[in-house]
């Protein structure tokens, strides 16, 4: 091991039991950089690695206070905070405002015997709306203070990819909702791919999660599936008698999974 | 030694200040020149450093911008604000003045005491 990867190391631990807020993350890189520029002019001067190494350990004094310091600075930015707060309520806004407005166009082009019209501009103002929610949903993130406890390092970059797969995922889920419906006029039933895209997204965020939450999202995935696959059979063979076995099943599977679980633990 | 540490320390926004009124600097720079100056004597805690620059930061005496170092971990470089020039000119000017005052003190204890020893 390097003695560069060992300082890191040691920075690392002294810094294990701080939450990951943005401020210990900075922190964190500020310590790093000075004690590695210490730590080659030291070599340079010619001390022996070990030594440089413990003189830098020695270097870095008590960081506990120094710790809860960042922390409180982190949380308490109530301007920024009330700002970011203010930017995501009107991005939202707008966005319910616009998904309203594409129904109005829709029934508008509508009564002038107009429907193709009718769809495609409903679908062009539902877009800008689904835009509007995710854009003030992901810009707003820095400034919220559920958001500066960042992820683990190596999960922050799946954890944005994810947020952008799921937010694809809803907007098309929503527009071929809309397609379906108009053209088959099957909307008694067309509301099922909800619930399929709702199942789609647990088993992305099981695919996505952390070891340790992996058993939640399982169950999530199960009963969304189960709910999407009972609708959707019970619609497709009118036997609403029998498909509630479906429920049966999955809290079976569930079980022996939990027991499967336990008995691997042992 | 250590009168001479609890003074340091407990000037370290000045020294900070005095620093970074010449130039944007960061915090392995500034301790060094300190070490430099006072001919290897003394160096500042790490933490004892970073917990200043915070202190400053939030008084919004200085703001900060991270350097683009392309190997290693980024520097955090600081650059002090008007605000902060203005709060350094208070700190230089309570430090005169404590001096004044130390130094007069002493010398007329120590006047006291010479004449304390002729008796």
């Amino acid at each position: 091991m390097t003695m560069e990867r060992r300082i890191d190391d040691h920075i690392r631990e002294l810094l294990m039991h701080a939450p990951r807020t943005r401020g210990v993350v900075e922190l964190h890189e500020e310590l790093l950089a000075g004690c590695l520029d210490k730590y080659q002019d030291l070599i340079q001067s010619g001390m022996p690695p070990e030594d440089a190494y413990e003189t830098v350990i020695a270097g870095i004094g008590d960081v506990d206070e120094l710790v809860r310091q960042v922390v409180h600075l982190d949380t308490a930015s109530p301007f920024t905070r009330q700002r970011s707060q203010e930017r995501r309520a009107a991005f939202t806004t707008v966005g319910i405002m616009l998904a309203l407005l594409s129904l109005a166009v829709f029934f508008m082009f509508r009564a002038v015997w107009l429907p193709e019209v009718g769809i495609g501009g409903m679908l062009l103002v539902l877009t800008v709306a689904v835009g509007c929610l995710v854009y003030g949903n992901l810009s707003t993130q820095t400034g919220n203070v559920a958001a500066t406890l960042l992820p683990p390092k190596e999960h922050g970059q799946a954890q944005a990819l994810r947020k952008a797969i799921s937010s694809t995922l809803w907007s098309f889920t929503t527009i071929i909702y809309l397609l379906f419906s108009f053209l088959t006029h099957r909307w008694d039933y067309s509301w099922i791919i909800f619930l399929i895209a709702s199942a789609v997204e647990s088993g992305i965020s099981l695919y996505f999660s952390p070891p340790q939450n992996r058993g939640r999202h399982w169950q999530g995935l199960m009963w969304t599936a189960t709910t999407a696959l009972y609708f959707a059979v019970s619609f497709m063979t009118h036997r609403w008698d029998m498909t509630w076995v479906l429920f049966l099943i999955t809290a079976a599977l569930t079980q022996a999974a939990r027991l499967y679980g336990l008995w691997r633990n042992v | 030694m250590s009168i001479t540490s609890d003074l340091i320390r407990g000037n370290t926004e000045m020294i900070i200040l005095a620093h970074l009124i010449r130039q944007d600097s960061y915090g392995y720079q500034i301790n060094k020149t300190i070490s430099e100056r006072t001919g290897s004597r003394f160096e500042l805690k790490e933490a004892t450093l970073y917990s200043a620059f915070r202190r400053l930061e939030e008084a919004g005496y200085l703001i900060f911008y991270w350097g683009d170092e392309a190997t290693g971990a980024r520097r955090r470089y600081y650059r002090i604000t008007p605000q902060g020039r203005a709060a350094y000119s208070q700190y230089l000017e309570d430090w005169r003045q404590a001096k004044t005052l130390i130094d007069s003190i002493i010398a007329q204890t120590e006047g006291d005491h010479d004449h304390g020893t002729e008796n």
